[in-house]
């Protein structure tokens, strides 16, 4: 083995790794504070008229405080499922259906989830 | 199995359906507002949400001092008491003059078979005597509307109990639209004033149905002069993202008759003040 | 196995996820050469001719949503997509406006679906 090669090789990993590192997290970034403005947005998600979210104002008391959202919900889908459409487990919700009526798109939906998600 | 359970479930949800007649419903009604906010006194949801919150309720006290309809209110006395073209005027269409007769309105017209609000028997008074009819969501109409609900403050709200089929497919009819879910956002009425009733819509405290119908037309500071209930049914069913009906259309009418039936027994208190 | 090689064309991975995650993409301008996803309706697919096949569209909409206005269940969202997609038309943009019938026809229809399930459903509300 080139020693000159190994070293090279090391430094280009260590780069491409901090690439990654950093690719991944501006996204994750973008998609939580995206998925916060949908979830505070009175014309999208207006998540707060029902909900007490951390650093949101006014919250209305109608649904629960969206807390240790991965201790409530452990696994992210069950999570999306609510959120797209709760009244399959409770049939008289009163919180909107936002996937099935359409109301966030599947791509808003995945940013809201993983924000709720990060709560 | 499955199919014959959800007959069965059909057919019990039918004969309740039939059975509970509108006065049963009507105790009913209130009965799951005694129970879900046992501390309010049922007469006491004539003020809405300042029946629910003591420093809300004090700042209206203090705005219902002087009262921001009461230009309007004059103009309504004016008006009602104006001559039409032919000599007549408006007093010459109720019973009573049209003094203090707000309480039994809305009712049933079994010879028209339907249902008769304030707002449209004083149109027709003035159409019958050759006038225009007014607009039904603000102006000249919720003057008057609010001059008669003024003679008649402290009256007991007393729909007539629908009797004939007719008044009851009415009232059915009202009922089915008050507990239906409606818009993008499915709402039925009964989501946000009976489950949620007591509790807030970001900062908007949820009013009981119950004495919604008592204080109308009322001037909401948001509209900066009166408006007419179904001005509030259109801006309700708007919210949830429904297309709303027309004031006065057949399903707001037989709405207003199913909610106000639902308020018998309390007092008139209009014209009202809202934020 | 050339080391460098593979390291370098980790570094162009990662530079390459990197301009597909930061980015908003546009389904809009690039849908017109994408095959619809799996799975997917059949009237997403991108239609050949948008100012054809507007007029059908539109006409589709306004019936569904006439519908659900008589059922006395219609939803505003689907009534400004049907103003949107009449401006969009006027405007020259068919694409747009038939996505945006498209779109009011889907609303239309599911607001006749809840019509539908709340022709039952309301009555277990009743207290
Ligand atoms: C109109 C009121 C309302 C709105 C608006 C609303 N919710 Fe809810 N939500 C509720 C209620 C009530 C519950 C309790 C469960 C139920 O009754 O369905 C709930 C439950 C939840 C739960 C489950 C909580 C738990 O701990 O089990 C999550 C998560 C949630 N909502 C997220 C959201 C998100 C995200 C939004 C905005 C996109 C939202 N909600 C908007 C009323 C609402
Ligand atoms: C999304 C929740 C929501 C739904 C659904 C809703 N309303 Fe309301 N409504 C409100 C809010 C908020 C107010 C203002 C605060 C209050 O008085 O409750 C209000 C006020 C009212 C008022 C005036 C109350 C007063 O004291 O003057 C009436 C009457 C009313 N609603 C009737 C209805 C009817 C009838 C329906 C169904 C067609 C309906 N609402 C559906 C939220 C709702």
């Amino acid at each position: 083995m080139n020693r000159e090669h190994a070293g090279l090789d090391r430094l280009i990993f260590v780069f491409a790794g901090w690439l990654l590192a950093t690719a991944v997290w501006a996204a994750d970034e973008a998609q939580l504070e995206k998925g916060r403005a949908l979830a505070f947005d009175r014309n999208k998600g207006n998540c707060l008229s029902c909900h007490m979210i951390a650093g949101g104002e006014l919250p209305g008391n109608g649904g629960p405080p969206l807390i240790q959202m991965k201790a409530r919900f452990p696994d992210r889908q069950v999570l999306r499922d609510q959120i797209w459409d709760s009244s399959i487990r409770n049939p008289q919700t009163i919180m909107p259906p936002y996937g099935r009526h359409q109301i966030l798109s599947e791509e808003e939906l995945d940013a809201v989830t993983d924000y709720i998600h990060s709560l | 199995m499955i199919g014959l359970r959800s007959i069965t479930l059909a057919v019990l949800l039918g004969t309740t359906a039939v059975h509970a007649g509108p006065e049963e419903d009507r105790q009913r009604f209130r009965e799951f507002y005694q129970n879900r906010l046992s501390s309010i006194p049922l007469e006491a949801h004539v003020d809405g949400a300042y029946a629910m919150n003591a420093g809300a309720r004090e700042q209206w006290l203090e705005m219902e001092e002087f009262p921001p309809y009461e230009f309007e209110l004059d103009e309504g006395q004016e008006l009602f008491e104006a001559s039409f073209a032919d000599g007549e005027s408006l007093a010459s269409c109720f019973p009573e003059g049209g003094q203090g007769v707000r309480q039994g309105y809305p009712y049933f017209d079994e010879e028209a078979g339907e249902v008769v609000t304030l707002e449209l028997a004083i149109n027709r008074c003035r159409e019958a005597h050759g006038e225009q009819p007014l607009p039904y969501l603000s102006g000249d109409l919720a003057k008057i509307s609010a001059y008669m609900a003024y003679t008649s403050r402290g009256n007991v709200i007393n729909v007539p109990t629908p009797q004939s089929e007719a008044a009851l497919a009415a009232y059915e009819s009202g009922k089915q639209f008050y507990y239906s879910r409606r818009g993008q956002l499915n709402f039925a009425c009964s989501s946000c004033h009976m489950q949620n009733t007591g509790l807030n819509l970001r900062a908007e405290i949820l009013s009981a149905s119950l004495g919604h119908t008592s204080h109308w037309p009322v001037y909401r500071l948001k509209w900066e002069e009166l408006g007419t209930l179904h001005k509030r049914f259109q801006e309700c069913n708007s919210q949830v993202g429904a297309v709303p009906l027309e004031a006065q259309s057949e399903a707001y009418r037989n709405l207003e008759y199913f909610l106000t039936y639902m308020s018998n027994g309390l007092e008139i208190n209009g014209p009202g003040t809202r934020k | 196995m050339n080391g460098p090689v593979r390291w370098y064309s980790a570094a162009l991975m990662a530079l390459l996820l990197l301009a597909g995650c930061g980015g908003d993409s546009t389904p809009a301008q690039e849908s017109t050469q994408q095959a619809p996803a799996a799975g997917e309706p059949a009237e997403d697919t991108v239609s050949t001719n948008p100012e054809a096949d507007f007029p059908a569209a539109l006409a589709a909409a306004r019936e569904r949503h006439q519908q659900a206005m008589d059922l006395e269940f219609a939803w505003s969202r689907a009534e400004t997509l049907i103003e949107s997609a009449e401006n969009a038309a006027a405007a020259g943009d068919f694409a747009g406006a038939l996505e945006m019938a498209i779109q009011a026809e889907k609303f239309a229809a599911l607001s006749i679906e809840q019509a539908t399930t709340e022709a039952e459903a309301w009555q277990a509300r009743v207290p």
